[in-house]
This record gives structure tokens, C-alpha cells and sequence, in this order.
């Protein structure tokens, strides 16, 4: 992967880009504080396949030039790449045990944990102390004459943690499962970003285009 | 189609553009009203119907507890219209209320590990009726969906119990409680309430989307959060409620932790005397549908 740094002005946004980016400015506060961890990139043309957000926030920041990659593909593959980007993007959850675990660690580092871009009451709840299931407390019991509430069991069977070196092993490993590896924006331990997937491929359906209505 | 037959109000400061609770509302066709400030009348009645607008009155701001001694020389945060709202409602003889801030996106069911959006008043109606069979709760709420993981979804109920109801709440008009404080409202309010042996309910059956704080202008929280940090909020949430609260300083910078878990243990829900819950499943009518945008 061959990094370059452009001029800021140099770049065009997709028109037609699928994905609002309402998170501009959390990027460009991450941005401040941890530095550009992330080219964007951009086609032959210089008009950006991913990476709009983190393009609003460096206008936002001001910045004259930003790392970028220049992706060799075409206009079907990079329309395709920007839509499998943004959608693959929807469906990363987080692992909350780890962070909770991780935000006690930073409160413990005399970290700002403002800066990471959760709302206040986001953070009250995830630092607070609600870890007890009492006896008496049977939901299921209680959530009679209610909608149903039935949900499949899609645990993992085991999770596997495995580390990259560089982004040549990155590429090796990805060709090696048949899959993209992305590095997430929004997920990093330790300030090393985080890819959590599955094997084999499982696409969440979000059924965007339905909805609940009663009769 | 089902509508909550308890009444809905948004406070709502500098978003008369935005309105994202509202336009949500909108798109279910539930009725609601937003409660404004005076001088921002003009701005509102551009966008939003006069009957649905209701101007606060100002003796709430003015008699509102902030909890501090820094009276009026920055925002009192919501509170003051959160409580106007309450007394409102129960001035129009509601037994019950729903106050909302005003940055929802939508309310959606979380069902077969997906949070599909809701197009009528029918989680609003299921969250009242369930509520009304206990004769102890006193407020209750969608938990956010940011909260939720699909894949560990087996793991949760339908609903949990006496924990912070925040964002989105159902409120008992007969509990002698209100709102206060500059900072951390909703976690003050839970706590009176559940020292009181009072139980909320949070549900993950139904949730609420929240945009993020920091990409919509105005709020009443908002400035003092971005001037102060988070410093005098945990101050405040150790004065009013040291005996729940754990505080980390690290370097002069607070953080608080809030310890449910007594109420948890302790606070059971009671069923009404005369209440018999049918068994089996109700779904209002709620059916998957296409939705053409």
C-alpha cells in the first residue's frame, strides 16, 4: 500500500456518495488527538472512494494535506468498494466487556474520555455498575401479552485473535481466508485498529427498507 | 393503528430546524408537543404547527433547583421545562407522561437480533400497557440502541429493572418527585426513585436512536459540556448520591462510576391486586412491512 501526502484542495468528493457523515466532527477531535491514522482514499481522478468523513474533518481541521492512497480501480469497482465500505461499516458492533475493560483503563491512564466521542449518558452507562441479575427477576415471565421478543443465537463458537505485523501481511492474510480486511475507523485497542469478522462471510440483513406498522 | 394514550413532550432549545425527535413522531403519526422557550416562538411556528408548540413558563426556570450555588450565570440544562411538562400533564389529569429529548432519530423493535424501525404509536402503547400492571413503577423507557449487540441478543431480556431511564421517559405524575440539577438529570431522578423503593424499567424490546450530541446544534446540555467537561458533573452526582457513586480522580480529572446493583437486588416489581396477565404473545398488530421512503 503506497501512502502519499495531497494537497487537501486536490481532492474531490464523490457526488453521488451513499453515506452521510454526520461524524465529522468526532473525526476531526480523534483526528487532534490521535493523529491521521488513516488515508483516505481516492481514485486515478483524485475523487475519493472512502474516506469523506475523514475528509470533512481535516476541512474542519484546516489541514492543508492529508495521507492518501491511490486506489487502482475502476469506476464500477470503486463505486462497488465505496457501498461495501460504508455498508460493512453498519455492521460492526462492540464487544462491550472489552470496553468497559478499556475505558477503565483509560480513566486509569488519565485519559480525557470525552474525547472519544460517546455522549455523556453513553459513558454514564457504560461506567456504571449493573452487573447483578437478582432471583427474583425472570423477564421472560413478566413479557406475557407482549410482542414477542425472540432472537437466533449467533454467538461465536470461538473467537480467534490474530495479530498482523504490516500491511503486507495484512493483504497475505486476507487472500488467504478469501476475504477484505478492513481496518475499522471507529474500533481500536490500544491505538492499533481492530477488524472483527466472520468466517465464513455472515451479512447481516438491517432490512433497512422495512419497517413495523400495525393494522 | 395503536397511539400511546399517555401525552408526549419534547423540550426543545436552538433545534427548531432539526427537530429530530419530532420529525420521528411525525413519521409514526403520533401527536406530541414541543415545549420552547418564548423568544424562540418565531423560530419554531416556521416549521411546527402553533398546537403543538407550548411555551415554558419562565417561574420554572427561575425556581428550578439547580443544586449548586452558580444560580443563573450558565444553562440549567432541561430540567426546568422537564419539570413545566409534568405539572402540564398532570394539569390535563394524566395519570402518566412521556418527556423525550429532542435528537431521537427513530424507535425502533428489536426482534430475530435486528432494530427495525417502528411506523406507528404501537411500542409507545405496549411500553405504557406493560408499565401499567405494576402498581411500583415509576418512569420507564426504550434503552438506546447503541446498547444493544445483535449477535449476543439471547443474552438479554425483553426488559430490565431498576436501572438509570434515560433520553426517553414515561414518567408516574403522582410520585413526589422532580426533576433537578444542572448536570446528570436523568441519573438523579432514577436514584430518587429508586431509594424511594420505586422500580423503572428499562426495554430492549423497544429503543430509541439517538443522533450523537455533538452533530446536532443547540440542546440545553451542550455548552456546558463543551466549556466545563465533565468535572462538575461528577461533583454533582457525588454530592447528591455519595452512598451509590465511586469516584476515580486521576490527576484532577473525576469520573464516576453509579452502583445499581442494591436496587436490582432489592426492589421487586409488584403486580397490581386485580391485574391477570394473559398468557402468550401480543403483538398489537404489528406487522413487517416494505416501506417506501
Amino acid at each position: 500500500m503506497n501512502i502519499e501526502t495531497i494537497q487537501l484542495d486536490q481532492l474531490t468528493p464523490y457526488q453521488k456518495n451513499p453515506r452521510k457523515n454526520p461524524n465529522a466532527e468526532k473525526v476531526a477531535a480523534s483526528i487532534q488527538e490521535y493523529g491521521f491514522q488513516q488515508p483516505i482514499v481516492v481514485d486515478k481522478n483524485l475523487v475519493i472512494v472512502v474516506g469523506h468523513t475523514r475528509y470533512a474533518a481535516s476541512k474542519i481541521l484546516g489541514l492543508k494535506e492529508v495521507p492518501v492512497v491511490v486506489a487502482d480501480l475502476d469506476e464500477k469497482k470503486a463505486t462497488a468498494y465505496r457501498i461495501a465500505d460504508n455498508r460493512l461499516n453498519q455492521d460492526t458492533d462492540w464487544e462491550y466487556k472489552f470496553l468497559t475493560e478499556e475505558l477503565n483503563d483509560l480513566i486509569n491512564g488519565d485519559f480525557d474520555l470525552s474525547k472519544l466521542g460517546f455522549e455523556d449518558a453513553e459513558l454514564d452507562s457504560l461506567l456504571s455498575i449493573d452487573d447483578v441479575q437478582a432471583d427474583w427477576f425472570k423477564p421472560e415471565e413478566h413479557w406475557n401479552d407482549m410482542p414477542s421478543f425472540d432472537h437466533q443465537d449467533l454467538k461465536p463458537y470461538r473467537t480467534v485473535v490474530i495479530h498482523v505485523r504490516n500491511s503486507d501481511d495484512l493483504a497475505d492474510l486476507s487472500q488467504r481466508i478469501g476475504q477484505d480486511i478492513k481496518d475499522s475507523e471507529q474500533e481500536k485497542r490500544n491505538g492499533v485498529p481492530v477488524t472483527s469478522m466472520w468466517h465464513p462471510v455472515r451479512i447481516n440483513d438491517v432490512l433497512k427498507d422495512k419497517g413495523y406498522t400495525s393494522e | 393503528m395503536n397511539n400511546p394514550q399517555f401525552p408526549l413532550y419534547i423540550p426543545s432549545k436552538g433545534r427548531a430546524d432539526s427537530r429530530l425527535t419530532a420529525k420521528a413522531l411525525d413519521s409514526m403519526q403520533v401527536p406530541y408537543r414541543l415545549v420552547i422557550e418564548e423568544q424562540e416562538y418565531k423560530d419554531y411556528l416556521e416549521h411546527v404547527d402553533k398546537d403543538k408548540l407550548l411555551i415554558l413558563d419562565k417561574k420554572f426556570q427561575d425556581e428550578y433547583d439547580t443544586c449548586d450555588d452558580l444560580g443563573a450565570t450558565r444553562s440549567k440544562g432541561p430540567g426546568a421545562a422537564r419539570n413545566f411538562i409534568w405539572e402540564h400533564a398532570i394539569s390535563e389529569g394524566h395519570a402518566w407522561h412521556w418527556v423525550m429529548d429532542d435528537n431521537i432519530k427513530s424507535f425502533r423493535r428489536w426482534r430475530d437480533n435486528k432494530r427495525i424501525k417502528c411506523y406507528d404509536g404501537t411500542p409507545f402503547k405496549a411500553m405504557e400497557d406493560f408499565v401499567l400492571r405494576y402498581k411500583n413503577v415509576a418512569m420507564a423507557g426504550p434503552n438506546y440502541m447503541f446498547f444493544v449487540v445483535d449477535k449476543w441478543a439471547k443474552d438479554y431480556g425483553p426488559f430490565t429493572v431498576n436501572t438509570r431511564i434515560y433520553s426517553c421517559n414515561l414518567i408516574r405524575n403522582d410520585v413526589p418527585f422532580r426533576w433537578r440539577g444542572r448536570y446528570n438529570e436523568d441519573t438523579d431522578l432514577s436514584l430518587q426513585m429508586l431509594k424511594a423503593k420505586w422500580c423503572t424499567i428499562q426495554f430492549n424490546a423497544f429503543l430509541q436512536e439517538k443522533a450523537n450530541t455533538q452533530t446536532v446544534k443547540g440542546g440545553n446540555t451542550q455548552e456546558f459540556y463543551a466549556k466545563e467537561g465533565t468535572a462538575p458533573k461528577s461533583a454533582m452526582q457525588m454530592r447528591l448520591h455519595p452512598d451509590v457513586s465511586k469516584m476515580v480522580w486521576r490527576y484532577g480529572r473525576p469520573h464516576h462510576h453509579v452502583n445499581y446493583n442494591k436496587f436490582k437486588k432489592e426492589n421487586r416489581l409488584i403486580l397490581k391486586d386485580d391485574y391477570v396477565v394473559k398468557q402468550g404473545v401480543n403483538e398489537y398488530g404489528m406487522k413487517l412491512k416494505t416501506i417506501r421512503s
